[in-house]
Order: C-alpha cells, then sequence, then structure tokens
C-alpha cells in the first residue's frame, strides 16, 4: 500500500490565528496521516502501549475522548503545550516506539501546539465535518505509458469552507504496475491497461479511473458482428481503451464451452457430431443449442452446486436430511426459474420447521444474527461487511452502526430444537431479541443500509426481516440487481465486471460501468429472470469469442475482447472423465449414477478427487472457497491417480466398447477426441494417434490414448 | 475366534427365545387369505403367532430345511375373518423359550404385488433408474418393496390425460426405518411431483397429481437420506382414492361418540368400549384405502373453539391455529393458591404440525408461565422420545386474588392452517410426573436378572420417584428402581435425575407364563400425598441407523408402537450361561467426594466359558460419578474390581449400582445382568479420610 503526499501544495491545515483550531478538522487528519490511527500503531484492536485510537481514525469522538481521559489528561501541558506528551512523543523530545512521526518545526506541530494552546476543542461535528471530498481531474487518460498526472483533493465541510487537503489524503492505486503513485512525481502511467485510484480523507472517498493506451500506432477499429447489447457495450469500452475483439470460436468449441458454462457437462460424441453436421446459419443454431441446454437436467444439476456452494448447503449444519430437502429445495428453485428476487425472499422470510420449509436452512448454517446479515450482503449485495463489525470499514462508507443496524433484521431470528431428531424450527423470538451495541450496550433499532427510492416501511417488533425482504430484494435496490447481474456474468467469462463479485464498493468500480448497468437494467426488466440473463449473456458474441489474441488485446484481461481459459471445476472435471470415459460414477452413499454435480454436498467422497481440484467445504459463502488453481498433488492425481486410470481401463468403458465392438482405428481415434475433448482430431493429431495405436496392443494403446488426452489442457481447461 | 465362540454356543446348547426380523409378505389384502412366512432365529417347532389381526394362523411344513435353515423361519397359512378392516397389526411369536419381539403386518384394500428387485435372489438395482422401471399393473395396486441401502426404486406408470392419482408410501407408520420420499417424472425424467413428512402420515409420503396427458409416467421412492437400515421395507400403494391432510379434533373423552372432520369427510370416533389403558385409537375412512388415521382419547371433559365462556376444570380444549399467525385464548375458572397444568397435545400425537406456545396470564395480563418458546427438555436417557419433547406444559401457582386465567395457544412460528389442531389438557395440580419404560419386552432367565431402564419426565414434580413391579408372578423379584430427586430438565441438560433401573430376577428353576408386568412409580408430594403413575410400554422398537460415513450429524428416533398400550410383555426363559454378582468392598471419604470400590464375581454355569475381562458399571441416576480402574483379578478371571468416585456435584441420595457384562464376541453374545445394590451418597462436608468397610 503506498501512502504518499501527492503534491507539493501550500497547507492549509498550518493554522492561522484567524481560524480556530479544532480537532475535528483540524487534529484528526494529523494523527491519520501520521500514522497514529494506522492498524500497527494505535489503531490496532487493542492499541499499542496502553493507548487506543479509532482504526483509521474512523471514531473521532473516541479519539478526542481517549486523548483527553486516558493517563488522566497528563497528554497535554495547555500551560506549556510543547510539553505536551501528544508533541513530546512523536517528535521523539520522549522515547515513543513508533518512532519519529514528525519534526518539531512541521507544520503538524504546530497544528497540535495552537490545538492545545485553545484549550483542545472538539469543534462542531455539524460544522467541521468533511461533508464531501473533490477530486481533480475526474478520469485520467494517458495515450502511452511512462506519462505522468498530478491529482488534487478538496475537502468541502458541513459549514461550507472548503480546503485543499491534497497533502494530506491519502491516493492508492488498485493495480500499481498500471498506474503506480509516487510523492514526487504523482500518478505514473507503468503499462497499458487500466487502473483505478482510490482517494481517502477523513472517512470520505472518492475514485479516479485511469487508463494508459497502448502507444503501438496503427490501431483501426474493425466492426464484429453485435449478437445484442452486450456486444455494443463491450465494442464502446474496447473502441475507447484501443482493443480490438477476438472473432466467435468455432462451433466445436462453442459447443464444449457453452455446454461445460450452462450444464457442467461435456457434449457427448455423438453431440458433437449432430452439431457440426447441422447447416443451419450458426447463430440461429448455437441460440438453439443454448435453449435446449437450458432446458436440460444437466443445467439443474450445475446451478444447483453454485447455489448450494453460496448458500452453504452442508450435512455439518443441516444434517442428513436437512441436506437433501436444502438441495431438493434449490434444485426445485432452478427447474422452475423461480424469479431470483422471489428465491432470495424465500430465503430471507422462511419460518417453521426447516423439514417443512427446506428454504429456512438458510438460516441453520450462520445460526447468529451477526454471520447471518454478513452472508446475506455478501451473497445478495455483493457487500462486505464484516471488517464493519469492529469498526467503520476502512475503503468504504459503511460505519460500525450500520454493521449493528443490519444485524438487528435478524436479531429476533430464534432456533429451536423440533419434535424429529434433527428437525429445527426457524421462528421469530417473542422477548429479548434486540441487537445491541458492543460499545454501550445500548439497542440498535434496524436501518437500512442505504435508503431505497421506494421507502419500505420497518415494524417495531420481532417481524422485521420481512421489510428487510422487501428492501433487499427489490428493483429500487442499488446493489441487489447489479451483484446477481455481475456474478452471473462471472460464470461465463471468469471474472466480474467488478471482480471479486462479492466485493462491491466504490474502490473497487467496474470494469464496463455501461454493460453492467445494461445487465442489471435487463434483469429487472424481466424480472430477475436469471435464465433469460444467461440466455442473453451465451448468446453474445463477447461471450462466444475465440480464445485466441490478435495483437490489440492480447494484453487485455478485464474487458472480455477474447476468451480467457478456465480449469474446470472439481465437479466438471470428475463428471467430464466419466463422460469421457464412458464409465458409471460411483460415490459412497449415494445411489449409483449420481454425478458430482448432484451430490447433495462436499462431505459425499470427501477427501478424494473432488477436493483435492478445490471442491468446496462450504465454510464461507464466498466464491473464493472454491479453488481454481493447478497445484501438485492435482497433477500428480491425474498422472498417477486412480480415478483416472481406473476410468479409462474399465471393462465396461468406452475404450472397451470401442474394442469390443470392432471399431477401427480411425473410429477409435475419433470417438476418443469427440469423447474427451468434444472435436474431431486435426489431421496430424489423427496420423499420431493411428500410429501409436498400430504400434502395440491396441486395447492397451487405446487406454494410454485416452489418459493422455484425459491429462491434456485441452481437456482440463474450458476455452 | 468367532468359530470358537459358535462352538461355545452350539456346544452349551442354551435356551434362546425367538426373534424375528422380518416378515414376508409385509401386507396383504383385505378379505384374501395368504401365507406368512417369519424370518429370524429360534422360530422352530413349537412357534405360535399372537397377534391382534383376527385371523387363524395354521403352521405349514418348511419348504426347505437343512442344519442352517433350522428356526430361521416359519410359515403360517393366515385365514382372516371376515372382522378384518384395514389397518397395522402386531405379530409376536412366543415358543417354549420365551417370546419375540414385534413386527408390523399391514392390511389393504388393494391387490398385492411385489418389487421384482426385492424377491429372493434377484439381482440388486434392477430398478434404480427410468430404463429399469417395474411396470406397475394397473391401478389400484399396492407395492411391497425394499430399498437396499443408498438405491432409489423406480416404477412405471401408464396414466390418461387428466387422469387423477395418489401415490402412498407406507413406511415408518408400518414399523420400517425408512424415511420415505416420493417423486413422480414425466419420461424426460422432469419431476411432477414431490412428497416427504405428508400431513398425517408421520414421516410418510403421499402425492396426488392430474397428469396433464397420456404417457408412461415414472415413480420414484427413495429413503430421505438414502440411509442404509435393517428395517427396510416399504409399500407403494397407487390408485384413485380419497384422503384426508387434516382431522379435527385431533381426540374425544373416553366413552363418548365424536363427530371428526376428516378433511372434507365427517365421521364418528366411537370412543364408548375404549379400555382404559389405551390413550390413543384409529380411525378409518369410510372407503378404507388409507390407513386409519390415529386419534387420541382423554379422560377430561371436552370442550371444543370457540369457547368464550370461562371454562371449568379439568377440562380438554379441541382448538386449531386456523391461520398463520392467529393465536386462539381460553378462560379458565381458578381457585387462589391451587396448583395448575397445562400441558398441551399436538405434535406428539401425529396429526398436529402446530409447534405449540402457552402462555398463562392473569385477568391483568400478568405472565404467570410460558412454555413453547424455550428450548424443549432434552433427555439423552429417553429411548421412546430420543432427546427432544414435542409439546410443552406449563405448571402455574395460581397467586392470591386471581379467579380467572387466560390461556394463550399460538405456533412457535406463526403458522396455521390444514394440520394446526391441538388438545390443550388444563387441570389441577402442578406436580406429575411420566413414566416410560425403555424396553419394550423381556424374556426373563430362570436365575438371572434382566434390567427394565424407566425415564421420567417431570411436570412440576421435581421429589424421588420409587419404581415397582405391581404384579410380580411367584419366583420374580424387583430390586432397585431408584429415580432419584432432580432439577427440572433444562434445555440440553442430560438430566440423570430423570432415570431409574427396576432390576427384575428370576429364582431359580422359576416358570410362569407369559404375560405383561405392569411398573410404577410412586413419589411423594410435599403434604405427603403420594402419586402414583403407571409406566408406559413401548410396544416394540426398531433402531433406525443415523450415523453414516458421510459425518453424518443425525440420529433419528426409533420407531415405537406406544398405541398398542403394552405395558411390558414379558417370560421366563433359560439360564444364561453364567450369572454376575456386584458387592461393595470399600468406601474412602475424599475432599471432593466419595472414592467406592467394588468388586463383580462372574458364576459361570460351564469353566469353559469365555469370560469378559470387564464389565459396565452404573450408578443409576447419579450426576458427576466417573468410573476408573476397572481391572481383572490376574489370579481369578472370574473376578474384579473397579472405582466409583463421587463429587459434590453428585446430589446426596440413595443409589443402585449395577453391573452388565457381554459373554461372547464384539456385539454379539449374551449380555448379562447383576442384581443391584444399594449405596448411599452422603453430602461433602469437610475432609473426612474416614474408610467405611464394605457390605
Amino acid at each position: 500500500m503506498l501512502r504518499i503526499l501527492l503534491a507539493a501544495s501550500v497547507c492549509a491545515a498550518a493554522a492561522s490565528a484567524a481560524e480556530p483550531v479544532t480537532f475535528l478538522r483540524d487534529v484528526a487528519p494529523v494523527l491519520n496521516k501520521a500514522g497514529c490511527t494506522s492498524g500497527p500503531c494505535h489503531g490496532a484492536a487493542k492499541g499499542k502501549n496502553g493507548f487506543k485510537l479509532s482504526l483509521r481514525g474512523y471514531d473521532p469522538q473516541f479519539d478526542y475522548e481517549a486523548l483527553l481521559y486516558d493517563l488522566s489528561g497528563r497528554r497535554f501541558n495547555r500551560a506549556d503545550p510543547g510539553r505536551s506528551l501528544m508533541l513530546a512523543k512523536p517528535t521523539q523530545q520522549v522515547a515513543h516506539g513508533g518512532g519519529l512521526r514528525f519534526e518539531a518545526d512541521s507544520d503538524y506541530y504546530k497544528v497540535i501546539f495552537n490545538w492545545i494552546a485553545a484549550g483542545v476543542p472538539y469543534g462542531d461535528p455539524a460544522r467541521d465535518t468533511v461533508a464531501e471530498l473533490q477530486v481533480e481531474p475526474k478520469e485520467i487518460n494517458m495515450p502511452k505509458p511512462g506519462e505522468s498526472a498530478s491529482v488534487k483533493v478538496i475537502a468541502k465541510y458541513k459549514d461550507g469552507v472548503t480546503r485543499d487537503v491534497t497533502r494530506d489524503a491519502t491516493v492508492e492505486s488498485n493495480t500499481p504496475d498500471v498506474a503506480a503513485v509516487d510523492a514526487k512525481s504523482g500518478v505514473k502511467g507503468e503499462r497499458t491497461g487500466e487502473a483505478t485510484l482510490l482517494v481517502r480523507y477523513q472517512g470520505k472517498f472518492s475514485t479516479i479511473p485511469v487508463t494508459i493506451l497502448n502507444p503501438k500506432e496503427g490501431f483501426a477499429w474493425k466492426a464484429l458482428p453485435q449478437h445484442n447489447y452486450i456486444d455494443q457495450k463491450v465494442d464502446a469500452k474496447l473502441q475507447k481503451v484501443k482493443i480490438q475483439a477476438s472473432p466467435a470460436a468455432d462451433d466445436a468449441t462453442f459447443l464444449r464451452r457453452v455446454s461445460l458454462d450452462l450444464t457442467g457437462r461435456l457434449p457427448s460424441p455423438e453431440e458433437v457430431r449432430a452439431f457440426l453436421n447441422d447447416r443451419t446459419p450458426a447463430r440461429l443454431k448455437r441460440a438453439r443449442m443454448i435453449d435446449k441446454l437450458i432446458a436440460s437436467p444437466a443445467y439443474v444439476d450445475h446451478w444447483s452446486v453454485k447455489w448450494g456452494d453460496l448458500l452453504q448447503s452442508s450435512r455439518k449444519y443441516l444434517g442428513d436430511k436437512g441436506v437433501y430437502a436444502f438441495q431438493e429445495w434449490i434444485r426445485e428453485s432452478i427447474a422452475s426459474n423461480k424469479p431470483y428476487d422471489r428465491l432470495v425472499r424465500e430465503l430471507l422470510t422462511s419460518r417453521g420447521s426447516a423439514y417443512d420449509d427446506p428454504a429456512a436452512n438458510f438460516f441453520r448454517v450462520t445460526r447468529d444474527a451477526k454471520p447471518t446479515m454478513e452472508k446475506t450482503t455478501q451473497v445478495f449485495l455483493g457487500v462486505r461487511m464484516v471488517c464493519a463489525q469492529c469498526h467503520d470499514h476502512p475503503f468504504e462508507r459503511w460505519t460500525q452502526n450500520q454493521y449493528y443496524q443490519m444485524s438487528a433484521f435478524f436479531s429476533a431470528v430464534g432456533l429451536r430444537a423440533g419434535y424429529e431428531v434433527g428437525e429445527e424450527i426457524i421462528f421469530d423470538q417473542r422477548a429479548d431479541y434486540e441487537m445491541k451495541h458492543p460499545k454501550d450496550g445500548s439497542v440498535v433499532k434496524p436501518e437500512f443500509l442505504l435508503a431505497s427510492t421506494k421507502p419500505v416501511p420497518i415494524p417495531d417488533d420481532q417481524r422485521r426481516r420481512d421489510a428487510l425482504a422487501d428492501w433487499l430484494a427489490s428493483k429500487e435496490n442499488p446493489f441487489f440487481a447489479k451483484a446477481i447481474a455481475n456474478r452471473v456474468w462471472s460464470y461465463f467469462f471468469g471474472k466480474g465486471i467488478i471482480d471479486p463479485v462479492d466485493d462491491i464498493r466504490a474502490s473497487n468500480p467496474p470494469s464496463n460501468p455501461a454493460l453492467l448497468d445494461a445487465l442489471t437494467k435487463d434483469l429487472t426488466d424481466h424480472n430477475f429472470d436469471l435464465q433469460h440473463l444467461m440466455r442473453t449473456i451465451v448468446n453474445s458474441r463477447a461471450y462466444q469469442a475465440a480464445i485466441t489474441t490478435n495483437e490489440w488485446n492480447a494484453g487485455d484481461g478485464i474487458n472480455f475482447s477474447h476468451a480467457i481459459p478456465r480449469r474446470l471445476t472439481a465437479e466438471q472435471l470428475m463428471d467430464a472423465v466419466t463422460a469421457a470415459a464412458g464409465v458409471r460414477p460411483n460415490f459412497p452413499e449415494v445411489p449409483q449414477d449420481t454425478g458430482a454435480a448432484q451430490l447433495p454436498d462436499p462431505h459425499v467422497g470427501k477427501e478424494g478427487f473432488l477436493d483435492v481440484f478445490g471442491r468446496p467445504l462450504r465454510e464461507s459463502a464466498c466464491e473464493c472457497e472454491r479453488r481454481a488453481d493447478f497445484s501438485l498433488p492435482q497433477a500428480l492425481n491425474l498422472v498417477n491417480g486412480k480415478t483416472i486410470s481406473d476410468a479409462v481401463a474399465d471393462p465396461k468403458g468406452r475404450v472397451a466398447r470401442l474394442v469390443l465392438g470392432g471399431a477401427s482405428d480411425q473410429n477409435i481415434v475419433d470417438e476418443l477426441y469427440l469423447a474427451a475433448l468434444s472435436r474431431l482430431p486435426d489431421k496430424e493429431e489423427a496420423g499420431r494417434g493411428l500410429k501409436y495405436l498400430s504400434g502395440g496392443p491396441r486395447a492397451t494403446r487405446a487406454q494410454d490414448l485416452l489418459w493422455a488426452l484425459l491429462n491434456s489442457k485441452g481437456f482440463l481447461y474450458l476455452y | 475366534m468367532r468359530f470358537a465362540l459358535l462352538t461355545f454356543i452350539a456346544g452349551m446348547a442354551f435356551a434362546a427365545p425367538p426373534v424375528i426380523n422380518d416378515l414376508q409378505p409385509r401386507g396383504a389384502q383385505k378379505g384374501r387369505p395368504f401365507v406368512l412366512t417369519l424370518f429370524g432365529r429360534e422360530l422352530g417347532d413349537g412357534a405360535k403367532v399372537h397377534s391382534t389381526l383376527p385371523a387363524t394362523f395354521t403352521p405349514m411344513a418348511p419348504e426347505k430345511t437343512g442344519p442352517m435353515l433350522e428356526g430361521r423361519y416359519a410359515s403360517f397359512l393366515v385365514e382372516p375373518k371376515e372382522s378384518l378392516e384395514t389397518g397395522i397389526y402386531p405379530i409376536r411369536v412366543e415358543t417354549p423359550d420365551g417370546i419375540s419381539n414385534i413386527q408390523l403386518f399391514t392390511v389393504g384394500s388393494f391387490p398385492e404385488i411385489a418389487e421384482e428387485e426385492s424377491r429372493p435372489g434377484s439381482l440388486a438395482n434392477l430398478n434404480d433408474g427410468i430404463e429399469g422401471a417395474q411396470a406397475l399393473p394397473s391401478p389400484p395396486v399396492t407395492v411391497n418393496g425394499v430399498l437396499r441401502g443408498p438405491e432409489r426404486d423406480l416404477f412405471r406408470i401408464s396414466a390418461k390425460a387428466g387422469e387423477k392419482r395418489v401415490f402412498e408410501v407406507e413406511a415408518r407408520r408400518i414399523g420400517s426405518a425408512i424415511d420415505p420420499v416420493i417423486r413422480v417424472l414425466d419420461q424426460s425424467g422432469k419431476m411432477l411431483a414431490r412428497s416427504e413428512d405428508a400431513a398425517l402420515l408421520s414421516l410418510d409420503a403421499r402425492v396426488e397429481l392430474t397428469f396433464p396427458r397420456e404417457g408412461y409416467y415414472y415413480v420414484e421412492v427413495r429413503d430421505a437420506r438414502f440411509s442404509t437400515q435393517s428395517a427396510s421395507y416399504y409399500r407403494l400403494k397407487t390408485g384413485a382414492y380419497s384422503w384426508a391432510d387434516e382431522i379435527f379434533p385431533l381426540g374425544g373423552q373416553r366413552g363418548q361418540q365424536v363427530e371428526v372432520a376428516a378433511g372434507a369427510r365427517k365421521v364418528t370416533a366411537d370412543l364408548r368400549h375404549i379400555d382404559a389403558k389405551f390413550r390413543q385409537t384409529f380411525l378409518n375412512l369410510p372407503d378404507g384405502a388409507t390407513l386409519p388415521i390415529p386419534f387420541a382419547v382423554g379422560d377430561n371433559p371436552e370442550v371444543t373453539e370457540p369457547a368464550t365462556a370461562a371454562l371449568a376444570l379439568p377440562v380438554t380444549v379441541n382448538g386449531r391455529i386456523a391461520k398463520a399467525g392467529e393465536i386462539d385464548e381460553y378462560s379458565f375458572d381458578v381457585k387462589p393458591g391451587e396448583g395448575l397444568t397445562f400441558r398441551m397435545e399436538a405434535r406428539e400425537l401425529g396429526t398436529s404440525k402446530l409447534m405449540a406456545v402457552i402462555t398463562v396470564r392473569d385477568a391483568k395480563g400478568t405472565v404467570l408461565g410460558r412454555s413453547g418458546d424455550e428450548p424443549l427438555p432434552e433427555d439423552f436417557f429417553n429411548v421412546n422420545q430420543s432427546r427432544t419433547a414435542g409439546d410443552p406444559s406449563v405448571q402455574v401457582e395460581i397467586p392470591r386474588d386471581v379467579r380467572t386465567v387466560k390461556v394463550s395457544v399460538e405456533d412457535l412460528a406463526l403458522r396455521g392452517g390444514a394440520g394446526y389442531g391441538y388438545r390443550l389438557h388444563a387441570g389441577a395440580g402442578a406436580q406429575d410426573f411420566r413414566l416410560t419404560m425403555n424396553v419394550p419386552y423381556l424374556n426373563i432367565p430362570a436365575g438371572g436378572s434382566v434390567a427394565v431402564p424407566v425415564t421420567m419426565e417431570r411436570f412440576g414434580y421435581q421429589g424421588d420417584v420409587h419404581l415397582r413391579l405391581v404384579n410380580a408372578p411367584k419366583g420374580l423379584k424387583a430390586e432397585g428402581g431408584y429415580i432419584v430427586a432432580g432439577a427440572p430438565v433444562k434445555a440440553n441438560a442430560r438430566n440423570p435425575n430423570s432415570r431409574g433401573v427396576l432390576i427384575l430376577s428370576s429364582e431359580e428353576g422359576a416358570s410362569f407364563n407369559a404375560s405383561e408386568l405392569r411398573v410404577e412409580g410412586v413419589g411423594k408430594l410435599p403434604n405427603g400425598e403420594e402419586i402414583v403413575r403407571a409406566a408406559r410400554g413401548l410396544g416394540m422398537l426398531v433402531n433406525v441407523a443415523g450415523a453414516t460415513q458421510q459425518g453424518s450429524v443425525d440420529r433419528q428416533r426409533p420407531i415405537t408402537a406406544p398405541w398398542l398400550a403394552l405395558d411390558l410383555p414379558a417370560a421366563a426363559t433359560g439360564p444364561k450361561p453364567a450369572t454376575l454378582e456386584v458387592q461393595m468392598v470399600s468406601r474412602r471419604r475424599m475432599e471432593e467426594g466419595d472414592e467406592i470400590k467394588f468388586r463383580w464375581k462372574w458364576h459361570p454355569r460351564d469353566a469353559s466359558i469365555r469370560l469378559p475381562k470387564t464389565v459396565v458399571a452404573e450408578m443409576v441416576g447419579a450426576g458427576d460419578v466417573r468410573l476408573i480402574d476397572a481391572q481383572q483379578d490376574p489370579k481369578d478371571r472370574t473376578t474384579g474390581t473397579f472405582l466409583m468416585t463421587t463429587t459434590k456435584l453428585t446430589r446426596p441420595a440413595k443409589y443402585d449400582v449395577y453391573v452388565t457384562g457381554r459373554l461372547g464376541m464384539e456385539g454379539e453374545g449374551e449380555e448379562v445382568v447383576s442384581r443391584p445394590i444399594s449405596v448411599e451418597v452422603e453430602e461433602v462436608k469437610a475432609l473426612n479420610a474416614e474408610n467405611t468397610s464394605g457390605r
């Protein structure tokens, strides 16, 4: 994290005799800038050396009282301010574990000196609080790397006074290797790409997008077909940043990609052949295939895994019967294309036995009000509130008070054992249900994170979560539709327009705001129809783009100008192995032929192939729990593990059936390529395959060929 | 080693009572004779069937014989009498060596067929998918099937467009450990209907649907957990028949006739001749296609909501939370100073989904008592209830000047509608208790002992209870049976003060006919009056497997049949290979409690018997007791010692101590129980290293 002084502008904070010095307006910024309130110093959870300040000064009242009353007020010598501990420590006139924070002749020293001399006034929050932060420029565009720009930060206070706080504001880049921030030169373009600057001052934030264009000459935008509004928005951004999109992928690649993305399954060799031989115009043919896949049972399997992850469906929390019931509820919701707002509403307002109303299992996972609120905001709003439990969010507007106000919506939720063993009843408590603030134990009434354009009344009794559902799952909520649109998008591109998808905040802006707005509007216009959203996305040219790049988009990773390979998820991979090898899945304690995507939770097949390949344990609602990395244990498992070796050698498997059925060598090679890679081999691949088969025992060599294909990147990745 | 044991058991040839593991078939169509085969152990010559099924059971010669089959099965030609009604009937066998467990047999009204996969010698997983689905004949029909491990059974049916059909699975109601789920699928595998835990069906399932078009459809039956159970049978019933998803009221007063709404129909419950020991009967719906519906029987005068006037005690109020969020309220005339109990019956009846909250207030609205919104009592020891009780009760002492109380009833989660009926019992006495025996039946060995664990639910009564055998036949002696005083069972409290063990010992050579033993508990109220309650019997006990290799956190409630209103069926059986004895050797007073040394002693009937190295000991109902240092005597393998330590938290009282040992290999062999000894635990006052000699 770079914290720098941006410009050597004159510090207006050096108090003049005419302006009264207050803690709020003048001293608190000094404490922040000097690092006193930082996490490693007095802003730590337990403070430092007996002195505690709020983290990054989020609570000036607390800090002021700490300074005034800790050590019995001995931090100030009002008769001789220069002998105050508050000045002697940071200037190291007495020993200070935090070292020298500023010199005795600095402006910071003078500010504090004058403040003590004036009698340590706190200031008037109605006047001395920053109301708004103005930054200039609003956007930085550099024609090539190596250029610089400066930033100016103006604080506007509640009394209307403005002050240039450039020197004291903190500016950080979210992608320093694209746009670096330096004290001397300001913002410097390091390489072609995009970054966002986050400007912070006294709890207020502002962002500045930075674009560094490709300096190469000769860019001429070549228009590609636009299938729908997605392509218009993507192209508009690409044109602006001088990136040329890749054309659409071929039919075989498209079929494999869209099958895996929509259903988690590989197309069968027969389906591949039929699709490739279909002479219908490509867009129409692909659209029909998309409709077919969305209507298939495998679609339900695949998306049930995703929602099972997000809702943490696991017998660890829900028991055996509960996990099957919850899975069935999720499956039915997906199969019936339940509108997303209704699905969320059912989860948040569910009551009664979790056996009778499986949506109530939502509350059995997190159980307490605070983690339930954190899960709710993270999953449905894409907002991470967890930091605000202990202090105001350091990089976002959310305050600790808001954390408890939002938690109060769930504070009445009670869980009690039901009559059947393992059954739990979710209900609204009738007494002692108020949320208490950790600071003083005062009752915190529920309040929405943001005011809605359509006001929702909050009842004064325990049935308050119904109001939360009304507010949260509404079209007017600025986060709700956007969060799911962004999340769904990420499932098809491997990256959200805002990424990570569950960390939406001002300092993490969308890479293409117009695109995200359009997706959000489309979703709300279609009453939260997620199938419509998916259908629109996968019909776009942007989704169907080839993985191959050109000279203009090779470095692009955020503008969706070409496809980016993604490793198959654990379940996709397991089911792909099974399908390619033509064997029956066989997991313990579920019926035979239950595929990996049909398993109820991560307890089935625990510590096996699926876990090695990153299946989440569903311990958290974060997308990050599912690993998409590639590791040595995975490589060893693929090369030496029983899963692959047993599958290729299965006596009823594909190889055995081909050989016993009298298939020719050419037929075997073609079938294995179709089964594993969803395409026919090219001429060279076919030739090498045939040569290998003819070089020894045919069955063994056919198994080897399949084994090699299953270990190839073409099999392991979605592209 | 296993061989040696078998040799030993065969060589010793001790008589063993019969056991029934399975029935084939599990049910039959009303009015038709059939062959019933019992599978199990010790079912050889002389086995007589005891059943409430009105039929004659004529033994048939075994089709197959051989040493491995001897006593393993017995077949009977069953000729039902005309009075036979649709329902569930217990089947028990008695031989000269004792009585068996009960298995339930079902009489239905549809033709019966067997699932192909469940036939002996059939291949497994024949009908686990749509491709292999077993075709069913035209309805109505009942299929007798079995779920072997984690599988699903699929059946193919053909239906016409617009045809309405009911699919119902009978499992838990008929004693199977399956918790069934039923799904109806179209040809593409798309689900059209699903049911799990249907109204009035316990954990069983039922769907009714109208088929959208003519063609094949598929019915899937599976267990809700894909669990593996020993009792894994089910009966899939399909046809066009009427059924009810609610009855109201849920019960009536003994001696009366009660009109009951069963769905849209009215039926009459005739309670005029219900024996006093029955707390439940069954209602048969007119067409007899569905199994009879449980119907509670009480002894209080009854009223049915609405009841606007103040009610006199005792009374049972039949009500229903008719819509979500509804709160019912009743007024009762009371006397200042009297103790009252308001007890809810709803979920435990099996005919209501209500998780009730009851609140008792005075006329000013002051809450005198409330129950149902706090965790319900859990009891680790209670086999019958398996941890969690179902319905709340409130005990109140009426304050001075209060002559009317209002009692409100609502659902914990503010639900309501069909299936949310209840019975609110209001009566005098703020102290009561309920006893349940945790064994369904006994075979008492000659010269040996058996344990009868009894669980106690306290309703305001916190005193001691002493269990006693009311109708002991000659030669049978009851000992022990102390349930010490205790605090109320609180949330998650594994309260030891709610359990007693009565030990029944048969004199050497004593013989008595099979009969029902009655156990009572006697408590003493603060005013000196005795309170006597009979212990309820389980009727039957079928364990339901819960834990799985996948890290299950569920345990399931065992299946019992208190509706059989059996006390404790018992019979004499032959002696066990050994008897067991326990004695107190010494007691040492420690700072924190006592350290008591005990000695166990085996008395084998044959010197060649292999004896276990240790035994299991229990100081019944004593909290904070540790058993340590159990060791076999190195010089005499028939004896050994162990220490029991008590602490300040062990309530001073008189406790029963007894030991059990298992002869044979792990999980097999015979459990032998000692006679109890009485041990007095005194209050820990000060360090006292005094030693006392054993008795």
